[in-house]
């Protein structure tokens, strides 16, 4: 991925993620920051709703297994398409 | 000769008496009653009608009176619950500063912000300070979480400003609705002022109207008398006085 490519990428997972609760948006930039610094890997997130804490996600480039990983580590749970933030 | 004469003077003499009779006989003008009765009437007809719409708009008057009460109670009872939840909110902010242990600390933490529980790594850590050989609990966060802070913290800046436009919009809304309440009394003052001229107006074309159908029926009577005895020897003499001379 070049980039430009890769800032347009981010910069749309943003106003995914700004549909989020404010504190589950905050772990899905974790993760998102946590699996490119790792990788780099990089997932294109959708389906977000207003103040949700789940949102999909589809995975673009890089080591598919950072997604979980980071996932885990940062107690998220992933399922092959979604990511979901403890919220209760 | 003289029964020429005397024909004419009989014809004069019908004549005069028909005419008399035409002039002392009342004239009864029914065309002119039937309309001043229908005029009444059709007035009265209105009246009703006007009386009628009247009735109607002041029971939707009454309708929507109710209606402001219901909704006033509603702003009453929304701002006991405006009261009560700024006192909750002192109370919470209150409780926070009164954790006293780190453990009491871990778990509110915990409730506020659930989507750290399962962090691994996250929680309360002791770092030791070498310079100030001191240690001190920090805690640990997944770097990127400090936007939830930031967030929250713009939020509540921009909600207050919010409040306080919503205080000030609130007080406009006060003003115009005063001002609306006295225009309110001002219509409804020009309203009576209008029934009162309307109702003297109609009460005197009543009273006059009657007047003027009782004289319509009953006219004044012109009475023609027949001249005085002197008037008439008088008259008499005059005109033989003049034959004569002619």
């Amino acid at each position: 991925m070049t980039q430009q490519e890769i800032d347009q990428l981010f910069n749309a997972n943003v106003l995914e993620i700004d549909k989020l609760n404010t504190a589950s948006g905050s772990m899905i930039i974790a993760l998102i920051q946590g699996i490119e610094s790792n990788g780099p890997a990089y997932i294109r997130l959708s389906g977000a709703v207003n103040e949700g804490h789940r949102v999909n996600y589809e995975h673009i480039s890089g080591d598919a297994s950072l997604v979980s990983r980071v996932g885990g580590s940062l107690g998220l749970i992933i399922t092959d398409n979604s990511i979901e933030t403890r919220h209760a | 000769m003289l029964k020429k004469f005397a024909i004419f003077a009989a014809l004069v003499a019908v004549f005069t008496m028909v005419a008399l009779a035409f002039i002392t006989a009342r004239y009864i003008d029914k065309e002119e009653i039937l309309r001043v009765q229908n005029e009444m009437s059709a007035l009265q007809q209105s009246k009703t009608e006007i009386e009628a719409y009247v009735e109607t708009l002041e029971e939707q008057k009454k309708e929507l009176n109710k209606t402001i009460v219901l909704k006033t109670k509603n702003i009453e009872a929304n701002k006991v619950t405006i009261a009560k939840l700024e006192k909750e909110r002192l109370d919470n902010r209150l409780k926070v500063r009164q954790l006293r242990t780190e453990d009491e600390l871990e778990k509110a933490f915990a409730k506020a912000y659930p989507q750290l529980v399962d962090v691994r790594n996250f929680g309360i850590t002791q770092i030791e300070d070498p310079e100030a050989k001191v240690t001190l609990p920090f805690y640990v966060i997944p770097a990127w979480f400090a936007q939830t802070f930031m967030s929250e913290h713009n939020e509540l800046l921009f909600f207050k400003k919010e409040i306080k436009e919503y205080k000030a919009n609130e007080k406009l809304y006060g003003t115009i609705f005063e001002l609306k309440d006295e225009v309110f009394r001002l219509e409804a003052e020009k309203s009576s002022a209008f029934k009162t001229g309307y109702d003297e107006a109609y009460t005197k074309y009543e009273l006059l109207n009657k007047d003027y159908i009782k004289l319509l029926k009953e006219p004044p009577v012109i009475e023609v008398k027949p001249p005085s005895l002197w008037m008439a020897l008088g008259g008499t003499a005059l005109g033989l006085a003049l034959g004569i001379g002619i």
